[in-house]
């Protein structure tokens, strides 16, 4: 039996009653939701997104069709929950994005240095320090929640597009210029962020 | 003096810095407080069973139906009324003046109004 005939075997028996077996399924794909949500959001709330994940697919799963497997359908529940989750900040993260006149000056140092890498150990140097971290993480709260989801799966997951459309639910070409306006903004941000101007 | 900054260099940069900064999903996975805690919840989750998503679907399919019907009518009476008050009156008088042409040679002067 293929794994994912079993897990609409499984569903059959939550539906019928045996909530217990919905277990088998949790396990089953714990592994694949804590690395998509562990990509997308802070530590500290990854389990109670994960719980979301199950939780909203256990409520919707008379809606699975099993036209798709069940990992790829609750992928992309994860998804939708990681977009959701940056949403309902967006308005708290807008507030903290202004870095202050010493943190501005540290940010264009080292995005300057960062842009003239050449060998390994320049990378491996430049991404090892805490401004690193930190620009990334304007430069993505920046983004509206679906084109962040987009550059996080496209451009720095090396998801590929067919995937990445399969995870958002839309159209090939959809996702294709979807990614290419959010690569955009995304270089706006990063210009902006260069040249002192406000994000 | 605006920088000049190699945006594709600039963006492998970042895009090491983000794959560095990936967190193990194991270990987040093994904690069996959270599954715990999961199972817990759904077991007190009110669970839609399938013949009462039905009879919820049927409900929503009569009554988008009806509310598509009513948006419809609304749709058309407004319809008719500005036909009736504006595109209307223009045939009507069309019309009369035709029949009048065609009894008389003669279209009606403002008089025989």
């Amino acid at each position: 039996m293929k794994p994912e005939d079993d897990d609409i075997a499984i569903i059959g028996n939550v539906l019928n009653g045996n909530i217990e077996d919905y277990e088998v399924l949790v396990e089953r794909y714990k592994l694949r939701i804590f690395s998509i949500l562990g990509k997308r959001l802070p530590v500290h709330d990854i389990e109670e997104a994960a719980n979301e994940t199950f939780i909203r697919a256990f409520n919707n799963l008379v809606t699975y069709a099993g036209k798709k497997p069940f990992g790829n359908w609750i992928s992309s529940i994860a998804f939708r929950v990681s977009c959701d989750y940056w949403r309902k900040r967006e308005k708290d993260i807008s507030l903290n994005l202004v870095p202050s006149f010493e943190e501005k000056d540290k940010y264009i140092e080292w995005l300057d240095n960062a842009g003239k890498c050449h060998s390994i150990e320049d990378f491996e140097r430049e991404c090892g320090r805490k401004e690193a971290k930190e620009v990334l993480d304007i430069i993505l709260s920046s983004l509206p929640p679906e084109d962040r989801a987009l550059i996080e799966l496209i451009y720095l997951d090396d998801c590929p597009l067919a995937e990445a459309a399969g995870l958002m639910g839309w159209g090939l070409s959809k996702t294709k210029v979807r990614s290419m306006r959010a690569k955009m903004k995304m270089r706006r941000i990063i210009n902006k962020l260069i040249h002192g101007g406000a994000l | 003096m605006k920088k000049q900054v190699n945006m594709d260099v600039l963006e492998k940069t970042l895009k090491m810095t983000y794959q560095n900064s990936l967190k193990s999903a194991e270990a987040f996975s093994e904690s069996s407080d959270w599954q715990k805690k999961l199972m817990r919840h759904i077991h007190a989750q009110s669970f839609v069973k399938p013949e009462e998503a039905e009879e919820q679907r049927f409900l929503n399919i009569a009554f988008g139906t009806l509310g598509f019907s009513f948006i419809m009518l609304l749709f058309f009476s407004f319809a008719q009324f500005y036909y009736l008050t504006n595109a209307a009156d223009a045939n009507i008088f069309k019309n009369m003046e035709d029949t009048y042409y065609s009894y008389n040679n003669v279209y009606p002067s403002v008089g025989d109004y």
